[in-house]
C-alpha cells in the first residue's frame, strides 16, 4: 500500500503499543523509532518505565544505542552527561553547571506487560484512557490474568516494517466477510452488537460463530477498538484466548504490528506455558496477521468502496468515527 | 543585590531582584523571564540568553569576551548593545538595569 496517497495522515492522535514489558527489564534501554522519531525507552532501577527523544542535547549521541541507566537517569555513551525521565540534564560529571535545555518525553503506560505510548501532535497530555484487557471486558468475560499463561515471550508476535497504514487493519474488525477468504473460517461471523463507548474513544463490535454442527453460535468475540491504534478482543466459548493487535506508524511509510495472546490455563496448571501450546499459537494463532498482511501490504485504499450491502452501515460507522482521531486541537489544559 | 528592569518587545516591564555573584541569565530563569532560554546553562554556547543593554548601561555591564561576540554573531537580530545574559555577572553597580529583551531568541 502507497501510504503517500492515503486521505489520512501517518500522525494520528492516541495509544499505540510500542513494545512488550518483558523486553525492557529493569535498568535497561531501548532503541525505538515510532513516528519519525527516534525514541529511547529505559527502565530505572525503581521500576519505572521513561521514554523520550532518543538525542544527546550536547553533540546528538543516541541515548539508546550504549547509554547507561543510572538510578531513574539515563548516561550518554559519549561524553557521559546524565539525563532523568522529565528530560533534564541533571549531571555533567566534570563541569558544575548543567544544561536547560529539555530532551522531550512521552507518555507511557503499561498494562498486562504491554507498553504502550500516548502520540499527539500537538503535545497535549493523554486525553483518554486505554481500554483493559482484562477490567473492560467483565460483563463480557470475567476471567482473571491469573487464568491465561504468560504472553512474553511466546504469546508475542512483531511485524517490524509494514507498508500499512494502521487504520486500515482495524477495519477487519466489521468486515465479517472477508474471515471466510482470508482466514479460512469455516462459517462466517455474524455481526450482532455494534456501538462507541468510552466518550468516542472506543469502537466496540460484538461478533458470533455458529458452529458448522449445530448452527448454533458457538463461540461469540467482542473487539473494542481504542482509536486507530490497537484492538482488544476477548473470545468466549469453545476458545476464550484474548488478542491484542497493534499498529504504530513508524514514518510515514511504514508500521509495526504487533500480536499478543493470552492463552487460557489448563485447569489448575500453574507455570510457563506448554511446549505444544506454545507451538500451536505460534503455528496457529499468531500466523492470522499474516494473512491479512497478504492484502495489506498490495492494497490500494479506496475512499469511496462499493461495499456489499450488508457492511455499509458498519464501514460507514467505522470510518466516519476513525475520521475523528486526526488534526484535533490541542487538548484544553485542566488543571 | 541589584534591581534590574527587563522589558519585553510589547513594552511589558518586570523588575527583580538580583544577587550579587549570580549572572544575568540565572536571574531571568529564577524570575519566570520566559524570552530568556539561557539552553547551555551558562557555557556561552548556545546564544539563547540574547538581549539587548539599555546604552546607558552598556558600559557597566562589561566587555563581551571573544567567545561571547562570536556566539552573539548566531543570535537573532544582533545589534551593538546584545549581550549573552550568562556572560554578565551581577554586582550591586548594575542596580537600576535596563534590559531588553528580544522577541524571540531563534
Ligand atoms: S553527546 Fe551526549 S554527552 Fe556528549
Ligand atoms: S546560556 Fe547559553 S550562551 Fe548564555
Ligand atoms: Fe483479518
Amino acid at each position: 500500500m502507497n501510504l503517500k496517497e492515503l486521505p489520512f495522515s501517518m500522525k494520528p492522535v492516541g495509544w499505540f503499543q510500542i513494545a512488550w514489558s518483558g523486553e525492557i527489564p529493569a535498568g535497561e534501554v531501548k532503541p525505538l523509532r515510532y513516528f519519525g522519531e527516534d525514541l529511547v525507552a529505559f527502565r530505572g532501577e525503581d521500576g519505572e518505565l521513561r521514554l523520550m527523544n532518543a538525542h544527546c542535547h550536547h553533540m546528538g549521541a543516541h541515548l539508546g544505542h550504549g547509554g547507561k541507566v543510572k538510578g531513574n537517569c539515563v548516561t550518554c555513551p559519549y561524553h557521559g552527561w546524565v539525563w532523568n525521565g522529565e528530560g533534564k540534564n541533571v549531571e555533567i560529571p566534570y563541569q558544575e553547571n548543567t544544561i536547560n535545555k529539555r530532551i522531550k518525553t512521552w507518555h507511557v503506560t503499561e498494562q498486562h506487560g504491554c507498553v504502550f505510548m500516548w502520540h499527539d501532535p500537538t503535545g497535549s497530555a493523554p486525553r483518554w484512557e486505554l481500554p483493559h484487557m482484562f477490567d473492560s471486558f467483565r460483563e463480557f468475560s470475567d476471567r482473571d490474568e491469573s487464568e491465561f499463561y504468560p504472553i512474553y515471550p511466546h504469546g508475542t508476535r512483531r511485524w517490524p516494517n509494514e507498508p500499512v497504514h494502521p487504520q486500515i487493519t482495524f477495519e477487519n474488525s466489521v468486515d465479517s466477510m472477508h474471515f471466510r477468504y482470508v482466514h479460512d473460517s469455516p462459517l462466517d461471523p455474524m455481526l450482532l452488537e455494534m456501538d462507541i463507548r468510552e466518550n468516542d474513544s472506543v469502537f466496540r463490535t460484538l461478533f458470533g460463530f455458529k458452529s458448522v454442527r449445530t448452527n448454533n453460535i458457538e463461540m461469540t468475540f467482542d473487539t473494542r477498538t481504542s482509536g486507530v491504534g490497537c484492538s482488544f478482543n476477548v473470545f468466549k466459548g469453545a476458545y476464550n484466548y484474548r488478542v491484542l493487535f497493534s499498529a504504530t506508524p513508524i514514518d510515514d511509510e511504514t508500521s509495526e504490528l504487533f500480536n499478543t495472546i493470552w492463552w487460557e490455563r489448563k485447569d489448575g496448571e500453574a507455570g510457563d506455558m506448554p511446549l505444544v501450546i506454545q507451538e500451536r499459537i505460534k503455528n496457529e494463532i499468531l500466523t492470522t496477521v499474516d494473512e491479512d498482511l497478504l492484502v495489506w501490504r498490495h492494497q490500494k485504499y479506496v475512499d469511496r468502496p462499493m461495499l456489499a450491502k450488508q457492511d455499509v452501515k458498519a464501514f460507514n460507522m467505522l470510518r466516519k468515527w476513525q475520521a475523528g482521531f486526526y488534526d484535533l486541537p490541542p487538548a484544553e489544559q485542566v488543571d | 543585590m541589584a534591581l534590574i528592569k527587563f522589558i519585553s518587545v510589547n513594552g511589558d516591564v518586570r523588575e527583580v531582584n538580583a544577587d550579587s555573584g549570580s549572572n544575568l541569565m540565572q536571574v531571568a530563569l529564577d524570575n519566570g523571564i520566559d524570552e530568556i532560554l539561557g539552553e547551555c546553562g551558562g557555557s556561552c554556547s548556545c546564544a539563547t540568553c540574547h538581549c539587548y543593554i539599555a546604552e546607558d548601561w552598556l558600559a557597566k555591564s562589561g566587555t563581551p569576551d571573544e567567545i561571547e561576540q562570536e556566539m552573539l554573531e548566531c543570535a537573532l537580530d544582533p545589534a551593538k548593545n546584545s549581550r549573552l545574559a550568562c556572560q554578565v555577572n551581577i554586582s550591586n553597580e548594575l542596580d537600576g538595569m535596563v534590559v531588553h529583551l528580544p522577541e524571540s531568541q531563534y
